[in-house]
């Protein structure tokens, strides 16, 4: 069996995702929800309502501690971005954070996926993308098939690390080396078994190419420049140390001005490590 | 916005963002003080190298490394940085990683 059929295998195996998560996803479904009653269903979990509180706090939603109810986490931030907080930090604690290879660890592949994430979201913040819903959740998850092969092909996943050492190259090249299959591919079967909307599935299948099979788009070009961005700010560590070259096709759609990275690169950088702080330590 | 500065570096004009204090927390100089000469001889005699200025110039903060730290610094970049940037974007892309690679080996 290859490596694709098997983490496929696994992944139809896993477990279902933590119970609020899906107990309000089921909510959803009844025409008749309010807002109210989704953030009683929330707040019944109190340690995962303080846990999202604390995340729509951080810094790069702007909001800067006004939100100490559930119910107002829904009104300034609406009800899809408090869903999108609560399925990243179900899937954070889902996977296990043992280190399992000497130069990758899962906190490094979070922090890392942290800083695509608010890098993302502040990109398409700045390309004036009024519905910035999913941009955050689209950069966490960008690199999500990586946490499979953490733990569906660890035997092979250490010659993939091998690979990367010896030849100083990037990781997804040593996948398709090694496994004949990258992590942008096993991320985005994940992305559909779990239902995520198609275009955070198209984020994570193409944040390489920052294009969707050459149609420039705002989410994929903000996750796909998000990413280059925070191996520059070294916020975390995706595997490897390259800065990749970007798709020249995603400026003119993003339209970010001339100095926008060397302008926002502190308050980013700054921005990341609280975040980093409350979602993965406190 | 405020900016971390050397005192080697003051200018006439600039204006303290925060107070400086000693170790038992009196306030030496306060907030909104514009700085001159006689301020920058007390800081020395405190032994004060750094002071909290306003402003968000960030371009002046980054313009303070020597010709040899910036070449060294390029060459380390090369090694991740392999790319020729084509346009302001991609420009500002590796002055932002140059950057980077400055305050991380030059600082």
């Amino acid at each position: 069996m290859d490596i694709t059929s098997k983490i496929f295998n696994s992944i139809n195996n896993l477990p279902t995702l933590p119970t609020v998560y899906t107990t309000i996803s089921e909510a959803m479904e009844d025409p008749n929800i309010n807002s109210d009653k989704i953030a009683k269903i929330i707040s019944t979990d109190q340690a995962s309502s303080f846990k999202i509180l604390k995340v729509a706090n951080s810094p790069f939603y702007g909001f800067h501690g006004k939100m100490d109810t559930i119910s107002k986490a829904i009104l300034y931030l609406g009800f899809n971005e408090v869903k999108n907080i609560i399925f990243a930090l179900s899937v954070i604690n889902f996977f296990s954070k043992d280190k399992l290879f000497a130069r990758f660890s899962p906190l490094d592949f979070w922090a890392h996926s942290i800083g695509v994430g608010i890098a993302t979201r502040l990109i398409g913040s700045e390309s004036k993308e009024k519905n910035l819903e999913n941009y955050f959740l689209a950069g966490i998850f960008h690199d999500i098939g990586k946490l499979l092969f953490f733990e569906f092909a660890r035997k092979e996943y250490t010659d993939v690390l091998e690979v990367v050492e010896s030849k100083k190259c990037r990781i997804k090249d040593a996948e398709l080396e090694v496994l004949g299959v990258d992590h942008a591919k096993i991320g985005q079967l994940l992305a559909e078994k779990w239902k995520l909307p198609q275009i955070i599935q198209h984020a994570i299948l193409y944040h390489h190419i920052g294009t969707v099979a050459g149609i420039p788009d705002k989410l994929v070009g903000s996750v796909h420049i998000g990413n280059i961005l925070a191996r520059i700010l070294e916020m975390g560590f995706g595997g490897d140390n390259i800065i990749p070259e970007p798709n020249t096709n995603v400026w003119e759609i993003l339209s970010l001005s001339n100095h926008f990275f060397t302008n926002s690169r502190k308050s980013l950088k700054n921005d990341f490590e609280q975040t980093v702080r409350l979602m993965l330590v406190e | 916005m405020s900016r971390l500065i050397h005192i080697k570096d003051f200018q006439e004009g600039l204006e303290l963002s925060d107070p400086i204090k000693n170790k038992f927390g009196q306030v030496l100089l306060s907030a909104g003080i514009i700085i001159d000469e006689k301020h920058v001889k007390l800081l020395k005699t405190w032994g004060i190298q750094t002071i909290s200025v306003k402003g968000d110039s960030e371009i002046e903060t980054d313009a303070q490394f020597d010709e040899k730290s910036l070449c060294e610094a390029k060459q380390k970049l090369k090694e991740r940085f392999s790319w020729l940037p084509k346009n302001n974007n991609e420009k500002d892309l590796y002055e932002t990683a140059l950057q980077i690679v400055l305050e991380k080996y030059f600082t």
